[in-house]
């Protein structure tokens, strides 16, 4: 009697569960084209504009750039993750990030989930540069919305299209208000975090320019969207600091020393290929996105895998930014350019600006490294081999550089660092291992849709 | 009449194939480094941009390193100063030129490699020619 009672509370059970499932399957999915029905190049649009965007737009230093397209890519995934199959959505695998926070699309109603994307995106992007935007940025921005939406809307019911523009708005309104509580909100407004005072011990940070103050030294402090991409990634100390000649801190800043000096003219090329240029960046963490761009582009990436892509991507970056930035603040180690002047030759010149934050860790070596964890897992078979040429920077001058693996281009970006005396080689060393933790920590610890076209 | 051995038809007919096929890929090839040619315009004054940009970003680092080390009100600072304020207006006028001229390369370098060009081999190509017109006018 008991045996049966429990057998039937079970398959009670089991039948409540099952139909519990199917109510969350409704027939928008069924009779709305997929996701990888549509081409990804308008997205992909959107990310050429908020390169010049990120370029133009004021207080924007590397962790805010590399913030706004965290979002960015957040908004537009969510956006058409219902169009992509067996995918799951963000929400519930992200830090603070619960499920019903993003709107749920109409039952049994149909959406272009390229019109969400298109409206997602513009939305999202006027947001992260809201009050610093300049006129002709916004205007860009709602040029091309328009100009890709009468594309999009050819042949289209007019309820479809309402309806995937007001879905599309209301989650990157969604994903906008998950982002105010980040610690980062509008940081472009106080990028410098101040008050904010460098203890003054002898291996401290001390301006390297004109720039007195360091850039946002509490960014480390954000929420990232994985913990672990911060509590464990965080390194163990630098070689200890010390002026002593026969240290090994003081072989780190003469090794730097020596480079400079004895660079090759195709080491000083590299330099300056992954400094991301004097007055005209958009930062690194740009110069990353727009080799994904190309990728992309070579490979035909439909609007799911771009979707994938830019989410993982952006995850990565602001992330990366964020754990590199707790170390700097840790640790607020003197760049490489101090303590030579200081201690080895007072005319000491490195061959770039020393950008105006502590050395260790490198933020060039994380972001690299962790996205190149990225490009490896939608690019390749897991090696990282790839015959790639990154025409990216030629539009600022630069020759197109050739690379077989995503790994080597990683080491020449990090290495471009310690030729240019920006960084020891240890700051390189750390950071690149942090960004493949966190890189590989996106990978693997967010579950993301498989066999993406 | 005279009828061609059906062996000589048929070579004929390959020759001539072949000779197509050689002499469309020598088209193309040339239509690339043509390409390549024109693009290679562009961005020689994109590189000559980039010198500029970086001598400029030197001579305001230098400046402002030396501005650091001496007592406000001096001559040399007053001077320094005002050397300072003439960099920041070349900086915005050389900031505007290169990233009009960055916008033309790349509406221009997308159309040829999405368009124009498409296949990776072809792109390998347009990249070497490029390579090759860049040193021909000394803009490496």
């Amino acid at each position: 009697m008991h045996y049966n009672i429990c057998r039937i509370t079970f398959i009670v059970a089991i039948i409540f569960m099952v139909s519990c499932n199917k109510a969350d399957v409704n027939d928008t999915f069924l009779i709305s084209k997929k996701t990888k029905n549509y081409s990804g190049q308008y997205l992909r649009n959107y990310y050429t504009l908020l390169c010049k965007i990120s370029k133009s737009t004021p207080g924007f230093f590397p962790p805010q750039v590399a913030r706004a397209y965290g979002y960015a890519g957040i908004a537009n995934y969510e956006a058409v993750v219902n169009g992509i199959d067996a995918s799951k959505t963000l929400q519930g695998q992200i830090v603070n990030f619960p499920n019903n926070t993003i709107p749920k699309p109409a039952v049994n109603a149909e959406y272009n989930w390229a019109i969400c994307s298109n409206a997602a995106t513009a939305e999202i992007i006027i947001k992260m540069f809201d009050q610093k935007i300049s006129d002709v940025s916004l205007h860009s921005i709602d040029s091309l919305e328009s100009a890709q939406l009468a594309t999009l809307s050819a042949g289209i019911g007019g309820d479809i299209i309402n309806r995937s523009i007001a879905y599309g708005k209301s989650v990157a309104t969604a994903v906008y208000n998950y982002s105010v509580t980040d610690g980062g909100n509008k940081s472009y407004m106080d990028p410098f975090q101040l008050p904010f005072t460098m203890p003054a011990d002898s291996f401290c940070w001390v301006p390297t320019g004109s720039l007195k103050n360091p850039i946002s030294p509490f960014w480390g402090n954000n929420r990232p969207f994985l913990n672990q991409d911060i509590n464990n990634t965080q390194p163990s100390a630098h070689l200890p600091f010390t002026t002593n000649p026969s240290s090994l801190f003081y072989k780190e800043a003469m090794d730097v020393y020596t480079q400079v000096k004895n660079n090759s003219l195709d080491q000083v090329e590299i330099v300056k290929f992954w400094a991301d240029d004097p007055f005209q960046t958009c930062t690194p963490c740009g110069h990353t996105f727009n080799i994904m761009i190309q990728l992309m582009e070579e490979n035909n990436a439909t609007l799911e895998k771009s979707s994938v892509g830019f989410a993982a991507l952006g995850i990565c970056e602001n992330d990366a930014f964020i754990s590199c930035w707790k170390t700097k603040y840790t640790y607020n180690l003197t760049r490489p350019v101090s303590y030579i002047q200081k201690y080895i030759d007072a005319s000491f010149k490195t061959v770039i600006g020393t950008p105006p934050f502590p050395a260790y860790s490198s933020g060039h070596s994380c972001e690299i490294g962790a996205s190149t964890r990225v490009f490896i897992k939608l690019f390749t078979d897991g090696s990282g081999s790839y015959s790639f040429s990154d025409h990216s920077q030629l539009q600022y001058g630069f020759p197109i550089r050739n690379y077989s693996n995503f790994d080597e281009m990683a080491t020449e970006c990090a290495n471009s660092r310690f030729y240019g005396g920006i960084h020891y080689n240890m700051d390189n060393v750390t950071g690149l291992q942090t960004g493949k933790t966190i890189g590989n920590n996106i990978n693997t610890l967010i579950n993301w849709p498989k066999n993406i076209e | 009449m005279c009828i061609p051995n059906p062996t000589i038809i048929k070579c004929f007919w390959i020759a001539l194939c072949t000779f197509n096929l050689i002499s469309c890929k020598a088209k193309e090839e040339t239509n690339i480094i043509l390409m390549a040619t024109n693009f290679s315009n562009l961005e020689c004054r994109a590189f000559a941009m980039r010198k500029l940009r970086y001598n400029l970003a030197d001579k305001i680092r230098f400046a402002e390193d030396s501005i650091a080390n001496l007592p406000p009100g001096c001559i040399q600072y007053k001077n320094l100063q005002l050397q300072l304020q003439k960099y920041q207006v070349d900086k915005e006028n050389s900031l505007v030129q290169s990233l009009q001229l960055a916008d033309t390369i790349k509406l221009q370098l997308d159309s040829i490699l999405k368009i124009r060009l498409q296949s990776s081999d072809k792109i390998k190509l347009f990249d070497k020619a490029l390579l090759i017109e860049m040193e021909k006018k000394n803009c490496k």
